[in-house]
């Protein structure tokens, strides 16, 4: 019976979502059923939100950690740019994809040396590695983006197999990656350690630094393959694609139930949130809503899902 | 006048959804006496002192200030009414300088716009002067140590009109000198007529200090009365419902040479540090704060590692550079303070059990969870561990069960060399005594143990060779025949 108390707590933040996403779909088959339940719509929502569902897993695993990680969208263009690159001028895919995971896992490791060894806040380094990833991608560009790029390199993220775009498959197996490095490897376990109690892990014998590199690295990966999704999906490259999924992919996590203190969070949940914004994304689209009210209504949801969340640790404290 | 009643508690209940922290508890306290509160972690201190100075608002109960009943205690009327706690934590704000930390709290109350520094002066050296505390009024608050830091807190105390003050387990962070220091401070206190509530559970430093003593269990009143009311017998068993009785270890049989550490030394920290640990020895080390002793330990583990000397461990020489080499050579170690070192308090017993010999799970290509929590179940049968289940966060446990989860953390490791600092501050008196079986029966298994602590009494009864640093070096090394050491 006590372990059934337990498991229930963490799942308060699974339940509040899946009630916001029914809240949604019920809303929105009032509103414009017809649009809003074709397939065509469907299938548009899934080319849509892999590239920053795979980005808010990164934010995700570095927020557990104690840390956050605000360079991620810099990563994904830097990743992005180079591989364009690489790739119109004939290299094969693969290379071209191999070297954004690379450049996305240097780019880690950088922000997690910074953090782990010369013990710069996580907000900070990441900060300005989003300014310098960028600013490289810019460099190397000159400016205008690398656009015109084959069509097996498109397919990635515009093709499908039957009605089920590919980049579905990409999200789904990052998503299972992800949980199962949280779960059930000790690497995962130490990313929960480390942001439950730095100072504690430190006296279990967890190597603090390199868990924080490698938490970083793994990060970076993923904003890496996020690059060749997003450059694939848009046929072009550029050092300012995908702005806005820095706040959004926040955003996403702090609805999961990640704890923005470190220590707590699960796949399940972010990979809820993420459906849940791009369906509130795509009903703004569908009712013709303009962009303007788009930022208002993220940035309305962010601070209720802060509430949401110190509301259920209160209850969560006093029940115990 | 000294027997003027300044507050009185009648049958004070409080719950917490179906939780009953206090059960009817009574309480007088009168002007110019030190009262001691004891009682067992969990037994209901805390909440009392919330009752008292209207954190909590009692279920039912009477209480009288100055023969005034009030209800609907609000900490505000409390304090207006001279009650003062001053907590463990102090309360008090480290980046802030001496004086600011005494005297803002009256620039705020007094509403006053503009801070005048001087004034500010004026009331901190004042309030400093009637308690006999001397400190620099500019001093930052992060650079005092300890014993500074609660004497701030306890000027702040006293220039906010004091009628009352309550003191939280004042002694735990403390060395001897302090404590002195300290009795010194509040029997001054006393002589100006204020009232004073020690929560304290040691038994020595309650004879020293105390008039009257209230013993709480379980959330009930046990007994009150005089301290000469009081031996040791009837302490400990008000204090816990049972007898205990204190048999200073010997080992069964001295065997071969286990650890053993030559000329350890790491500048100015602790210099030229050589003992030895033979199978069945149960080694302590302790001195003052500031002594080295902690920092010895620390040294042992890895943290912060010696600059030159030999380690030894079953007769090999090992390199202690780092926590990774500690744990390589199967060498544990339980912190001075659990909650932010040793524990993460969120996570489970079972996370908190497993955290450093995780490794040891991973089996093909994933952790085996099936195995953790048989692990987890092994521990909490074998060291009592009061827990229903792996599962729950430690944060729900007593002082003395989370240490036991401290303790299962490092057996899991299988270690050789145990190195425990302060394994029993904050645990009650039961847990203290399971804990130090728990030590024995690991030294007769041929483990090494070593504890520091400033409790020597515990020493005394636990150690069966004790080592006395004094400013960094080896002071004396002694069998524990003695009953009382020099620091």
């Amino acid at each position: 019976m006590e372990k059934k108390k337990y498991g229930k707590q963490r799942d308060d933040h699974i339940v509040v979502l899946i009630g916001m996403i029914a809240a949604v779909l019920i809303l929105m088959a009032f509103l414009k059923g017809k649009t809003y339940y074709s397939l065509s719509n469907l299938r548009s929502m899934i080319f849509q939100f892999p590239e920053f569902g795979i980005l808010a897993f990164g934010m995700m695993v570095c927020m557990i950690a104690g840390g956050i990680d605000l360079s991620l969208v810099g990563i994904m263009n830097l990743a992005g740019v180079v591989a364009a690159i690489m790739i119109k001028n004939g290299s094969p895919i693969f290379l071209g994809v191999l070297v954004a995971v690379l450049i996305g896992a240097a780019c880690g490791a950088f922000n997690g040396f910074l953090i782990g060894f010369l013990n710069i806040p996580a907000m900070l380094v990441t900060l300005c590695g989003l300014e310098v990833y960028a600013g490289l991608s810019l460099a190397i560009t000159g400016g205008p983006a690398v656009n015109a790029l084959p069509d097996s390199f498109k397919s990635i993220a515009n093709g499908s197999l039957g009605p089920i775009p590919y980049v579905l498959f990409i999200f789904i197996i990052v998503a299972l990656l992800v949980a199962f490095v949280m779960k059930y490897t000790t690497f995962g376990h130490e990313i929960y350690f480390l942001g439950s109690n730095k100072v504690a892990a430190k006296y279990s014998g967890i190597n603090t630094l390199k868990v924080t590199v490698l938490t970083h690295m793994f990060s970076g990966i993923l904003g890496g393959i996020s690059g060749i999704v997003i450059t694939s999906h848009l046929n072009s490259a550029k050092s300012s694609n995908g702005e806005t999924y820095t706040l959004m992919s926040l955003l996403i996590v702090v609805l999961g139930g990640v704890n923005p203190d470190g220590g707590r969070g699960r796949v399940l949940g972010v990979t809820l949130a993420i459906i849940l914004l791009q369906l509130i994304s795509n009903a703004f689209t569908i009712m013709r809503a303009p962009d303007t009210m788009k930022t208002f209504v993220n940035g309305v949801l962010l601070i209720a899902a802060l509430i949401l969340d110190v509301a259920l640790e209160k209850r969560n404290r006093k029940r115990m | 006048m000294a027997n003027e009643v300044f507050l009185k508690l009648e049958g004070i209940k409080k719950s917490f959804g179906g939780v009953h922290a206090l059960r009817g508890v009574d309480l007088e306290i009168r002007k110019g006496e030190i009262h001691c509160l004891a009682g067992e972690n969990g037994c209901g201190k805390s909440t009392l002192i919330k009752a008292i100075s209207g954190v909590h608002d009692v279920d039912e109960g009477k209480i009288w200030i100055e023969g005034e009943q009030v209800e609907h205690l609000h900490p505000i009327d409390a304090i207006n009414r001279g009650v003062q706690v001053i907590y463990q934590d102090f309360a008090i704000f480290p980046n802030l300088t001496v004086a600011e930390n005494i005297a803002l709290n009256g620039e705020v109350k007094d509403r006053t716009k503009l801070v005048s520094w001087k004034r500010i002066h004026q009331v901190a050296e004042a309030a400093m002067e009637q308690v006999g505390a001397r400190m620099d009024p500019d001093m930052l608050l992060e650079q005092l140590p300890v014993a500074g830091k609660q004497m701030v807190a306890i000027c702040r105390a006293i220039i906010n009109d004091a009628k009352l003050l309550i003191l939280d387990e004042p002694t735990t962070a403390l060395t001897e000198p302090e404590v002195e220091r300290l009795f010194q401070v509040i029997r001054s206190l006393k002589d100006k007529g204020i009232a004073i509530m020690i929560v304290n559970h040691k038994l020595d430093e309650i004879y020293k200090i105390a008039d009257r003593l209230t013993i709480l269990r379980n959330g009930s009143f046990v007994s009150t009365g005089l301290i000469s009311e009081y031996d040791t017998q009837r302490f400990t068993r008000d204090l816990t419902g049972h007898e205990f009785e204190s048999k200073k270890y010997v080992p069964e049989n001295a065997g071969e040479e286990i650890f053993r550490v030559e000329h350890l030394t790491l500048p100015g920290k602790f210099e030229d540090v050589s003992f030895a640990i033979n199978k069945g020895d149960v080694l302590g080390i302790t001195g003052l704060l500031g002594s080295g002793r902690g920092e010895l330990g620390e040294a042992l583990f890895g943290v912060t590692p010696a600059q030159s000397g030999k380690i030894f461990l079953n007769g090999e020489e090992i390199r202690i550079k780092s926590i990774d080499d500690a744990l390589n050579n199967r060498i544990g170690y339980v912190p001075e303070d659990r909650l932010t070192q040793g524990l993460f308090m969120d996570r489970s017993i079972e996370d908190n059990t497993v955290v450093s010999s995780i490794r040891n799970y991973f089996h093909g290509l994933k952790l085996n969870e099936s195995e953790m929590e048989e692990a987890t179940n092994r521990w909490i049968g074998e060291l009592s561990i009061a827990a229903p289940s792996p599962k729950p966060p430690v944060r729900t446990l007593s002082g003395g069960n989370a240490q036991k989860v401290v303790i299962a953390k490092w057996l899991n490791t299988e270690p050789r060399l145990f190195i425990l600092n302060g394994p029993t501050v904050g645990v009650d008196i039961g847990a203290k005594a399971e804990i130090h079986a728990i030590l024995r029966g690991l030294a007769a298994q041929g483990i090494g143990i070593i504890i520091i602590s400033d409790d020597l009494p515990e020493l005394f009864t636990n150690c069966n060779k004790i080592v006395v640093m004094r400013q960094g070096k080896v002071g004396v090394i002694t069998d524990n025949s003695v009953d009382n050491i020099e620091l």
